[in-house]
């Protein structure tokens, strides 16, 4: 890493109705080692004074973007459009990394130019311990995995600019859940890769606040449907469709409801919605993807 | 007794932070191997130093068992299940009928540790048997539907947003 000339790092939040988590948040992002730092939230239109709260905040590397309605992830890519640095990073107004974690993704990045993302290590909020950051070591050797492929996690990720241009943003039409895979299919078919380092570390409450039973295994449901149908290429998009029918078929069967069904009636009935562009056979076939996903956060 | 404990870890990293807490004030003292895909194997360091990486790329299941862990013997494995009911998680709970253990158990969401008895794992089983021939006919059938109307929807997802390009 320079150390002259540290590169803007743009830390990007989407906000909406957590003014508490989010304040925690911000105020530790405040204490991050990495001092070159602008953050920008965009408020999905919070009813309960999120973005009064921020405002009186008055962080001075603080830009405030506010949604006339929440728009679910289309605001990260107002956030990406705002932001300024070369490199983003991704949070939830639940999330906040480590006091160390944007000095150790700089390193990495610096150290590994074909990495397009690092996805954090997300502990949860109970581990988190306020103690001083540790002085950055010079890791060995990251070894990379080329036997399968993954996604990254979308409560903390360092993104380079170029891969924003190159491979585009979240997908507006998912609204919520799901918009990482996406992405990351894009991004990996784009050619750079995504890969995760033990030691960055990013903490989530995954706050109950906003998270409704329901809500996730229907959006995870529809726009696992809308991912194969936007990315997979020919035969691989078929076997999948019809893994994910099968498991439709069974989980509502085994947990007695009809939310799996609503979601691919309704993945099918908003179809147009989705414009279909296949990745490469050899990335589709890599990529991991847990189908079941959906079914297993439910009941 | 339960001195050694095998986790399998198939939720995210998150609950498996809560998991740890609830065995270590639950069995204080308790070995805990820890048992991870290849892309965990690195994180898994973290929360104990005996680690065993599952060597296949596709999910556990009880015809992709372990030689390594032949020789072991567990008085308890514990498999977190990302919900309230261990729906979803069978084929972890048919992998650990794999492995030597004095008893099984799952760790739900609310983190509560119920027992798994072999009689409920197969029987959990010849259910799934019933669902899997019911839904393997339904999804053929939807499936067709969709093969037929392709070139419909292919017209339709032409005109749709796509990507976002963020300049």
């Amino acid at each position: 890493m320079s150390e002259i000339n540290p590169p803007l790092v743009s830390a990007v939040i989407v906000s909406y109705n957590r003014r508490e988590d989010i304040r925690e948040t911000l105020l530790m992002l405040c204490r991050q080692r990495y001092k070159n730092l602008e953050i920008i939230v965009v408020d999905n239109a919070s009813a309960d004074g999120t973005a009064a709260m921020i405002n009186a905040l008055g962080l001075p590397n603080l830009t405030l973007i506010q949604m006339e309605e929440n728009v679910g992830v289309k605001a990260y890519n107002m956030g990406f459009k705002a932001a300024r640095g070369q490199f983003i990073l991704i949070l939830d107004d639940d999330s906040f990394p480590a006091f160390d974690a944007v000095d150790k993704m700089i390193e990495k990045f610096d150290k590994y130019p074909a990495i397009g993302i690092i996805s954090f290590t997300v502990k949860d909020y109970s581990t988190f311990t306020d103690t001083p950051a540790a002085p950055v070591s010079s890791a060995a050797d990251h070894a990379f995995n080329d036997d399968y492929i993954m996604s990254f996690h979308g409560a903390g990720a360092g993104v380079r600019r170029e891969v924003l241009e190159r491979a585009g943003g979240y997908p507006e039409e998912f609204f919520l859940y799901f918009n990482e895979t996406d992405m990351a299919l894009r991004v990996w078919d784009a050619g750079f890769r995504i890969e995760s380092f033990p030691e960055i570390v990013c903490f989530h409450k995954s706050s109950q606040v906003n998270r409704t039973s329901e809500r996730g295994p229907y959006y995870y449901t529809r726009n696992i449907f809308w991912v194969i149908w936007k990315n997979y290429p020919g035969v691989a998009m078929w076997k999948a469709t019809v893994l994910m029918l099968f498991y439709v078929f069974y989980y509502s069967m085994d947990q007695h409801t009809f939310l799996y069904i609503r979601a691919l009636l309704d993945a099918v009935v908003n179809i147009r919605k989705i414009r279909r562009s296949p990745i490469k056979m050899q990335i589709a076939k890599r990529f991991r993807i847990h189908f079941k996903t959906p079914f297993t956060m439910y009941r | 007794m339960i001195k050694h404990i095998l986790v399998i870890r198939c939720t995210n990293l998150q609950h498996l932070d809560k998991v740890f807490s609830k065995l270590r004030a639950e069995f204080p003292g308790a070995a805990i191997t820890l048992l991870t895909h290849r892309h965990g194997a690195a994180a898994a360091a973290d929360y104990t130093d005996s680690v065993v990486v599952y060597p296949y790329t596709e999910n556990y299941g009880f015809f992709r068992s372990l030689k390594s862990l032949d020789s072991m013997n567990f008085d308890a494995i514990v498999v977190p299940v990302g919900n309230v009911s261990g729906s979803g998680f069978l084929n972890v709970f048919l992998f650990t009928l794999t492995i030597k253990a004095g008893a099984r158990f799952m760790c739900n969401l609310p983190l509560e540790l119920i027992p798994l008895s072999r009689l409920n794992i197969i029987s959990l089983m010849l259910r799934n048997t019933v669902y899997t021939a019911a839904s393997g006919v339904m999804a053929a059938a939807a499936g067709a539907v969709l093969l037929i109307g392709w070139p419909v929807f292919t017209l339709l997802t032409k005109g749709g947003r796509g990507r976002k390009e963020v300049k």
